[in-house]
C-alpha cells in the first residue's frame, strides 16, 4: 500500500513539475522570439559596428532576439539554397541583387509586396529605386545599403607619374594606366580579374560598369544583347588595354579579392570595384593615399548600382518578426548610422549621412547625379551567365578569339542558357 | 521460407551477430545507401528542389549528356588528369620509397620520411592556396625562373590554356605521392633480405635487382594502391575546384567540377545527379576490380 502511494506521489509530482516547466517555457518563448539573420556584412563593417546596431534593435524590440549568422560572401548563395532545401534557412537573409531571379525561381524567398505596402516606419518610395525591381510581379529584396561601382586610385602613384587629376574618359584611363606601369618594379597601372574560381564574377565588375558608360546593356527584352556594338566596343577597349601591357599579368586567374589586395599593397595603381571595398582598402593599408573617382566614360556618366540587400526566407517561421527587423533597419534613423558603419550609402535615400570622407562623398555625388544601372536582378540564371562570359573573355585575353567573336559566342551561349531557364 | 531459414540460423548461431553488425548497417544505410538512392532518383526527374512539381523524365538527363560538348570535354580532362596523376604518383612514390629504404642514419631517415610525407598531411585548401601563391605570375617561382634567365615574361601557370592542366597534374602529383610512397615502403620492408643477397650472388646489378626481385614482390601492393589511387583521383574535387575552378575556359574542367557547377551555379540538381550517377558507375567499375584483386585466392 505504501509502495502504491509512493508511486502515485512520484507520478503526480512529475506531472506538476512538467506542467510548470511547459507553461513557464511557453511564457518565456511567448515573450521572446529568436530569429536568425544570415549575412556576410558584419566583417566588412567598422569594428563592432554590427553589434552596436543589434544592441539598439534589442533595446527597441525586446520581444525579438536576433541571432547573427555570418557566412563568407563566396559561400552565401550556396548556403541559402542548401538551407532552403532542408527547410532550415535563416529568417532574414542578406542578399546580393544578382541572386534575385534565381532564388525566386527556386522558391527561396518570401514576396515583400504586402509588407512594403503596410509598412509604417518607412516610405517604400524612398528606397533606392535601381535595386528595387519587380520580378514575377513582386519585390523580393530591399536595399539595406546602396552603392556604385567606382574606380579606386592610388594618389601617390598618380603623383609620381605626373598625373594631376584622375582619368575621366577611356582614352585617358589607358594613357594613365600605361604611365604608371613599371614591370621591372612589379608595378602595374590597372588590374582585371577574370578568375574561374568562385564566384567567378569578373565580367560584372570589370566589364559591365565600363559598358554602361558606353550606353550599352547586356540584356534586352529578356534576351542577350551581347552582340551589340557597345559591348564589342567595350571588349575592344579592355583587350587593347591588356595588350598595351598596362594590366597586371595573371588576369585569367586573378580573383576580385586579389585585385583589391594588390591595389592595397600598391602593386596596382587603379582598379574598378564597388564602394564597399573602400573600408577593405582602409583596413588593409591605412597609409595608402586612396582617391575614389567615377568610372571613366565613353559616352555618358553611368555606374553599376549595387547594394547589400535584405529578404525573408520562404521557409521562415517568423516572417512577421523578420520583417520587423528589416523595416527597423530601413528606417532613416537606423539606415543612416548603419551605412556610416559600413562606409556605404543608405538604401533608404531619406536617411541623412554625415559624410566627412571625400571618397564616400564622391560616391554619393554619383548616386545622385549619374545614371545607376542594375541589370542582374532580372537576369535569369545570372551567375551562370557571367560564368559563360568569363570563359569567353578568358579566351579573348588569351588571344584565342577577337572581341567580335567573343561577343558573338557569349551572345549565342547566353540565349541558349536563357532558353533552358524558361 | 525466409523466416524459417532465419529461425533456423537463429537457433544454430543465435541472433547476436545481427546486433553486432546492426549499428554499422544502420549508419551505412543512412549515410551511404539512402543518399545514393536519392541521387539516382533525382537523376530521373526534370529538376528537383527548385521546382514545385518535378516531372519524371526517365533517362533523358543521361541521354542529354551524350550530346553535351562540356560533358565530353570534362570526361576527357578527367581521364587525362587521372591517368597522369596516378602514373606519376606511382613513379615518384616508388622512387622515394626505394630511397627511404636505404640503410641510412636513423635520424636522417626519420627526417626525410617526415619531410616527404608532409604534402599528404596538408588539406586541399592549404595546398591550393600555397601553389596559387607560388605559381602566381608575380610569385616566387616566376621570379626565380626570371632571375635564372629562363623566363622573359611572367608565366600564368594556372591561367594559360596549355599549361593549366599540366600544372594542376603537377600539384596533384606533389600532393598524392606520399600515400604510394608509404604503402610501397611498407612493402619493401617486408621483402626478405636473403632474396637480395641471392640475386647479388647470382651477379645481378642494382637495376636488375629492382626489376626482377623488388618489383615482382611489390606487385600486389602496386595493384591495390594503383586502383585505390585511381578511384580517389577520378572523383577528386576540392584540389581542382580550389586551384583552377575548372578554368581557364574549360581547360581543367573535370566531371566533379562540372557536377558542382550544374548543381550550385545553375541549380540543375537532376542533371547534376545524373552526372553524379555516371561518376558513381565509373568508380564502381574501378572498385569491382579492386575488390576482385583483394579476394583471397
Amino acid at each position: 500500500m505504501n509502495f502504491k502511494r509512493i508511486c502515485i506521489f512520484i507520478l503526480l509530482t512529475t506531472m506538476v513539475i512538467s506542467l510548470g516547466l511547459f507553461v513557464g517555457g511557453q511564457a518565456a518563448t511567448g515573450q521572446k522570439t529568436t530569429i536568425e539573420w544570415m549575412q556576410w556584412y558584419a566583417p566588412h563593417m567598422k569594428k563592432g559596428g554590427m553589434d552596436r546596431i543589434l544592441d539598439s534593435f534589442h533595446v527597441e524590440h525586446p520581444e525579438i532576439q536576433v541571432e547573427l549568422v555570418t557566412i563568407p560572401f563566396g559561400k552565401m548563395r550556396e548556403q541559402i539554397l542548401t538551407s532552403t532545401i532542408v527547410g532550415k534557412a535563416g529568417d532574414v537573409l542578406g542578399l546580393n541583387p544578382p541572386w534575385n531571379a534565381g532564388f525566386v525561381d527556386a522558391n527561396a524567398l518570401e514576396p515583400l509586396g504586402s509588407y512594403l505596402s503596410s509598412a509604417r516606419e518607412i516610405n517604400p518610395e524612398d528606397l533606392a529605386h535601381a535595386v528595387i525591381q519587380e520580378y514575377k510581379g513582386q519585390v523580393w529584396m530591399v536595399p539595406l545599403t546602396a552603392f556604385p561601382f567606382v574606380m579606386f586610385g592610388n594618389k601617390d602613384r598618380m603623383r609620381e607619374a605626373g598625373i594631376g587629376t584622375p582619368p575621366s574618359t577611356w582614352e585617358e584611363l589607358k594613357e594613365v594606366a600605361l604611365k604608371m606601369t613599371i614591370p621591372e618594379k612589379g608595378q602595374y597601372g590597372y588590374a582585371i580579374g577574370m578568375s574561374s574560381l568562385p564566384p567567378s564574377n569578373g565580367p560584372i565588375i570589370d566589364v559591365y560598369p565600363m559598358l554602361y558608360t558606353a550606353g550599352g546593356r547586356t540584356v534586352k527584352n529578356e534576351m542577350s544583347n551581347l552582340d551589340s556594338p557597345e559591348v564589342v566596343e567595350t571588349l575592344k577597349f579592355l583587350k587593347g588595354l591588356n595588350d598595351s601591357g598596362a594590366v597586371a599579368p595573371g588576369l585569367n586567374t586573378m580573383l576580385q579579392t586579389q585585385k583589391v589586395e594588390r591595389f592595397s599593397a600598391g602593386e596596382v595603381a587603379i582598379i574598378l570595384n564597388n564602394q564597399a571595398n573602400i573600408e577593405t582598402v582602409y583596413l588593409r593599408n591605412p597609409d595608402l593615399n586612396l582617391v575614389v573617382f567615377p568610372v571613366p566614360k565613353k559616352k555618358k556618366w553611368a555606374y553599376r548600382m549595387h547594394g547589400w540587400m535584405l529578404g525573408i526566407s520562404s521557409k521562415s517561421k517568423h516572417k512577421k518578426e523578420a520583417w520587423t527587423l528589416i523595416e527597423w533597419l530601413l528606417t532613416p534613423q537606423v539606415n543612416g548610422p548603419f551605412s556610416e558603419l559600413s562606409r556605404q550609402l543608405p538604401g533608404n535615400l531619406a536617411a541623412s549621412l554625415d559624410i566627412t570622407d571625400p571618397n564616400i562623398a564622391i560616391c554619393e555625388y554619383m548616386l545622385l547625379s549619374h545614371e545607376g544601372v542594375e541589370e542582374l536582378m532580372l537576369t535569369k540564371q545570372a551567375p551562370a551567365s557571367w560564368r559563360i562570359f568569363v570563359e569567353e573573355l578568358q579566351k579573348m585575353f588569351a588571344d584565342k578569339q577577337d572581341p567580335v567573336t567573343t561577343a558573338k559566342n557569349a551572345h549565342k551561349r547566353w540565349n541558349e542558357l536563357f532558353a533552358t531557364a524558361e | 521460407m525466409v523466416l524459417r531459414k532465419f529461425a533456423t540460423m537463429s537457433k544454430s548461431r543465435g541472433i547476436a551477430p545481427y546486433f553486432y553488425i546492426g549499428p554499422v548497417m544502420a549508419i551505412l544505410t543512412i549515410l551511404m545507401i539512402y543518399p545514393m538512392c536519392m541521387i539516382i532518383k533525382l537523376a530521373l526527374y526534370n529538376n528537383y528542389y527548385v521546382v514545385s512539381k518535378p516531372v519524371w523524365v526517365g533517362l533523358k538527363n543521361f541521354i542529354d549528356f551524350s550530346r553535351n560538348e562540356i560533358f565530353w570535354v570534362s570526361l576527357k580532362n578527367t581521364v587525362i588528369f587521372t591517368v597522369f596523376s596516378v602514373f606519376f604518383h606511382m613513379i615518384v612514390g616508388i622512387a622515394f620509397a626505394v630511397l627511404l629504404n636505404q640503410p641510412l642514419n636513423e635520424i636522417a631517415l626519420t627526417f626525410f620520411r617526415s619531410i616527404l610525407i608532409l604534402p599528404w598531411i596538408f588539406t586541399a585548401a592549404i595546398v591550393a592556396i600555397n601553389w596559387q601563391l607560388l605559381l602566381d605570375p608575380l610569385g616566387i617561382i616566376n621570379f626565380i625562373l626570371g632571375k635564372l634567365g629562363m623566363l622573359t615574361s611572367p608565366v600564368e601557370w594556372f591561367g594559360d590554356y596549355f599549361l593549366a592542366m599540366p600544372t594542376l597534374i603537377f600539384v596533384s602529383i606533389w600532393r598524392g605521392y606520399p600515400f604510394v610512397m608509404i604503402s610501397i615502403l611498407a612493402g619493401l620492408q617486408g621483402i626478405p633480405i636473403n632474396t637480395y643477397e641471392a640475386a647479388k650472388i647470382d651477379g645481378a646489378d642494382a637495376w636488375q635487382i629492382f626489376c626482377y626481385v623488388t618489383l615482382p614482390q611489390l606487385k600486389p601492393i602496386l595493384l591495390s594502391v594503383g586502383l585505390l589511387d585511381t578511384i580517389w583521383t577520378f572523383r577528386l574535387f576540392p584540389l581542382i575546384w580550389l586551384t583552377t575552378g575548372g578554368g581557364p575556359g574549360r581547360a581543367t574542367e573535370v566531371l566533379s567540377t562540372y557536377t558542382y557547377k550544374l548543381a550550385f551555379v545553375r541549380f540543375e540538381f537532376s542533371k547534376a545527379s545524373a552526372l553524379g550517377t555516371i561518376i558513381l558507375i565509373f568508380v564502381m567499375v574501378f572498385t569491382f576490380f579492386y575488390l576482385k584483386h583483394q579476394k583471397p585466392v
